[in-house]
């Protein structure tokens, strides 16, 4: 399995506060790479670093041998690397299908070219329907898809998506499970932020646990569920008074 | 050498008054995110204000201050509940040219109540310098520097210590956390608004000693308000009052060494500067 | 009724009124008459406004120093003129990159800024212009201000008897402005400055060069910007520091005109102008001597209840009203559709 991304010893430290210590792993081409931890852990402040929002304060950030680190976010996009947002950071002063060609932009310079392609990215996610209204009427779950819409319309080698399934109901996340592996089929390698178990361990490859900004654990889902220090990190260590 | 301290003294003394016309501004944009473009027209107004009631009074404007400081408060306060909450949510065009606004209409009704005419309000120390070793200073320059550090004073005082004042900062820091705990976060607004405003008035009776008072004297403080804001760090009361001080020594200087049309020029210049290199100000938030 | 509005024999007859409505002034109006003069004064500011557009309503950078792009146009192809006998004409497109220059000095401290710091800095920047242009009284006379030779009518030298040639001018660098806005609006750079707009995170991350889009509109912007100085300096023959580079004479006016008419629409601008313009004039004739504040008043007071009204302008409050409609015709096509299927 090649290598297609790698952090160094990457710590990022906001004021005296340090989000994220002394990270270190890789993540192989064509996996899906799971990432765990309690909120604060620092999850998507990695992202965030990877995708160039932020620079780390030390270490390195290494992208198909290339380093990237305190490259500008669109400079990193262009090279293959692109993420979804948390908090769903939609245009929503445009429409639907506009949202997705700014992304297809990245890679074809014509706009009726994008325009096509865009169409062609939101059907693959199942949002094909009226594409004209704003982003603001859409529901929860069709946000969600919006946004990983946009981002592979990017053309990306590596995808991060950051909690693309809160707030699913359990069929939806079913759907969403799918349209995940389907991604991963497609060529793109993915890191993937959930908070439901159950999803993140079927979809998962590998798995890395952070707590506090730390790496606690990395492995198999197995390995890693039944690690001690990520299960006190979710759910404290045993009381010691008598 | 003396002409060169002489220079800085007299900055500072201008810049005093800077510093509180521009503690408004920033307590402004700090609290209610907006950032009032017509903050110059309400020093404008306080000017008429102190002068007229001087005319009727025959009382020394900077007596006067405080009453001149309640009406520009009210007038403040009408103008935020009337028109700028309203555009508290719209987009940053509408605020900006809303305040903007604000500011040409009160600018010609001031001119069209009282003309263009330079009017002055003399006192009788207006022409009196106090002598301290090598260097003079103008009394009523010093009483204005004076009044406005008073002004600063019990309004650091008022925010630290009484609980409308910290009601007022919490809602700068976390408006979510301050309308849990019971704060009327638009009736801080209004506050901080009308203060804002009010001290801006209040400073413009403190100034009317030695200046003239003419309804566009606004556009010629426009400029030094914003930059003194900015380098302090908009939000920053701290912040505008050293930066006050800076600024008023930078123009001192600079009229010693170039020509006079070209006293704002640096200041203009080191308004740029800030914005490129330090926009959140010498103490910015 | 929406659909068939937008159906190709409509839009050509649009067009043609529209075609008709702009040829109409130099044909009806006498040539040194009141109309036809503050004719092309309508078309720059609506020029003005649709350059002004570019970052101010496509990219949400609100400039209030639209100004400075203005009035350096205007000095560069005036002093050409005046010191070199260059034909205004050459002198306008190196006003256009006089202004294109400035717009990527005052770049670089300005564009990191979002909001109102940008505001302020374009402000500053103006500012600092008018003062040095008022400075150097030797190249540019000062305060007393400029004005231009006027050598007789000709084409060559951009001056004509009576104002038609003028309108006509300004008529086809409307045109050009308003179609260098059609194609930043409708193309890459328009998607690019709508995303960085709403998102500027978001955009980045999707690959948006956010400072280069911002760079290619503030350059479009003010190269026309500069254009259109040079028209003012022709049409008045006369120019000033205090004026060209005035805040309140043209950077908040630039500005009001796009406000009006529908912020980030191309034909706002053009509305704008045509509301705002005449009544400028009328209110100047109306209101002499000591009420000339009045006209003032009357802005400021129109400017406020048309933020608090409708802050996107007149012509986006027209398109929520269609939008409205056809919403409402798509429901009622589609409820009838399902009736007749039971």
């Amino acid at each position: 399995m090649s290598e297609i991304l790698r952090l160094e010893k990457v710590t990022k430290r906001f004021g005296g506060l340090s989000a994220v210590s002394d990270a270190s792993f890789s993540v192989n081409k064509g996996e899906i790479l799971g990432i765990i931890g309690p909120n604060g852990a620092g999850k998507t402040t990695i992202f965030s670093l990877i995708v160039g929002l932020h620079k780390p304060s030390e270490g390195r950030i290494v992208f198909n041998g290339r380093e990237i680190q305190g490259l500008a976010p669109h400079t990193i996009a262009k090279l293959g690397v692109t993420k979804t947002f948390q908090t769903i950071s939609l245009f929503n002063d445009m429409p639907i299908l506009d949202n997705v060609v700014v992304g297809a932009l990245l890679r074809h310079r014509k706009t009726e070219d994008a325009i096509a392609e865009a169409r062609k990215t939101l059907s693959k996610v199942g949002l094909d329907s009226d594409t004209t209204c704003s982003p603001a009427d859409l529901g929860l779950v069709d946000r969600a898809r919006l946004e990983v819409a946009r981002a592979l319309a990017t053309g990306p080698t590596l995808l991060l998506l950051d909690e693309v399934m809160a707030g699913l109901t359990p069929t939806e996340m079913k759907d969403a499970i799918e349209m995940v592996r389907n991604i991963r089929n497609s060529g793109i390698t993915l890191m993937v932020v959930e908070h439901n178990m159950k999803a993140i361990m079927s979809l998962s490859d590998r798995i890395i646990a952070f707590d506090h900004g730390a790496k606690i654990a990395e492995g198999s889902p197995e390995e890693v569920s039944n690690h001690p220090d990520v299960i006190d990190s979710y759910l404290g260590a045993e009381c010691e008074s008598a | 050498m003396t002409n060169l301290l002489q220079a800085i003294f007299n900055g500072m003394l201008t810049g005093g008054v800077y510093a509180v016309v521009s503690v408004g501004l920033s307590l402004v944009f700090g609290i209610v995110d907006v950032v009032n473009f017509a903050q110059p027209e309400f020093l404008m107004m306080g000017m008429f204000v102190a002068y007229f009631m001087v005319l009727m009074s025959g009382l020394d404007p900077i007596l006067l201050s405080p009453l001149v400081f309640l009406v520009v408060f009210v007038f403040g306060a009408i103008v935020q509940k009337v028109l700028i909450e309203r555009v508290l949510n719209a987009p940053l065009v509408a605020q900006i040219f809303l305040t903007v606004a604000v500011a040409m209409v009160m600018t010609s009704a001031a001119q069209l109540l009282f003309g263009a005419d330079f009017r002055s309000s003399p006192t009788f120390y207006t022409t009196i310098a106090v002598h301290v070793g090598p260097f003079q200073f103008s009394l009523p320059q010093i009483l204005a520097f004076v009044v406005s550090g008073s002004m600063a004073a019990i309004l650091w005082a008022f925010m630290e210590w009484t609980d409308v004042g910290r009601a007022i900062r919490a809602t700068a820091q976390n408006r979510t956390a301050a309308v849990l705990v019971g704060v009327n976060p638009y009736r801080m607004y209004v506050l901080a608004f009308a203060i804002g405003t009010g001290l801006a008035g209040a400073a413009g009776a403190v100034i009317l000693p030695y200046s003239y008072v003419f309804p566009t004297i606004g556009h010629d403080w426009g400029l030094i308000m914003f930059t003194v804001v900015v380098l302090g760090g908009l939000g920053s009361v701290p912040g505008a009052l050293v930066a006050g001080l800076v600024i008023g020594v930078i123009q001192s200087l600079t009229s010693v060494y170039l020509p006079t049309q070209l006293q704002n020029l640096v200041v203009f210049i080191v308004f740029l500067l800030t914005l490129a290199y330090r926009p959140a100000g010498l103490l910015g938030r | 009724m929406y659909a068939r509005l937008n159906s190709h024999p409509f839009k050509i007859v649009r067009w043609a009124l529209l075609a008709l409505l702009l040829i109409l002034p130099p044909l009806i109006f006498e040539n040194r008459g009141y109309y036809l003069r503050i004719s092309p004064l309508v078309l720059m500011f609506a020029g003005l406004g649709g350059a002004w557009n570019i970052i101010g309503g496509f990219a949400n950078q609100v400039s209030l120093g639209h100004a400075a792009f203005f009035g350096a146009g205007a000095y560069t192809s005036t002093l050409l003129f005046k010191f070199t006998g260059i034909s205004p004409w050459v002198g306008m497109m190196a006003a256009g990159g006089v202004a294109g220059i400035l717009s990527l000095v005052i770049a670089v401290p300005t564009f990191r800024l979002r909001g109102h710091y940008f505001a302020l800095g374009t402000i500053a920047f103006a500012e600092i212009l008018r003062v040095l242009f008022l400075y150097f009284k030797g190249i540019t006379e000062g305060p007393v201000g400029l004005c231009v030779p006027f050598v007789g009518h000709s084409i060559w030298v951009f001056q004509f008897h009576g104002n038609v040639g003028y309108y006509l001018t300004a008529l086809a660098l409307l045109c050009l402005t308003f179609f260098v806005a059609y194609r930043v609006k409708m193309g890459r750079l328009g998607y690019q400055l709508r995303a960085l707009s709403s998102s500027h995170e978001a955009a980045e991350v999707v690959g948006v060069d956010t400072y280069r889009a911002k760079l290619w509109a503030s350059i479009l912007s003010s190269v026309l910007t500069g254009a259109w100085g040079t028209f003012y300096a022709q049409y008045l023959c006369f120019i000033d520091p205090d004026t060209v580079f005035g805040f309140w004479t043209f950077s908040v006016k630039i500005a009001m005109v796009v406000i009006l008419g529908g912020l980030g629409t191309i034909w706002g601008p053009l509305v704008g102008a045509l509301i705002l313009i005449p009544l400028d004039e009328w209110t100047n004739v109306v209101f002499t001597g000591n009420l000339a504040a009045v006209s003032r008043l009357i802005y400021g007071g129109l400017l406020i209840g048309l933020i608090l009204w409708q802050p996107r302008g007149l012509l986006y409050w027209l398109s929520q009203v269609v939008e409205r409609r056809r919403q409402n015709e798509i429901r009622m096509a589609s409820t009838k559709m399902e009736a007749s299927h039971e």
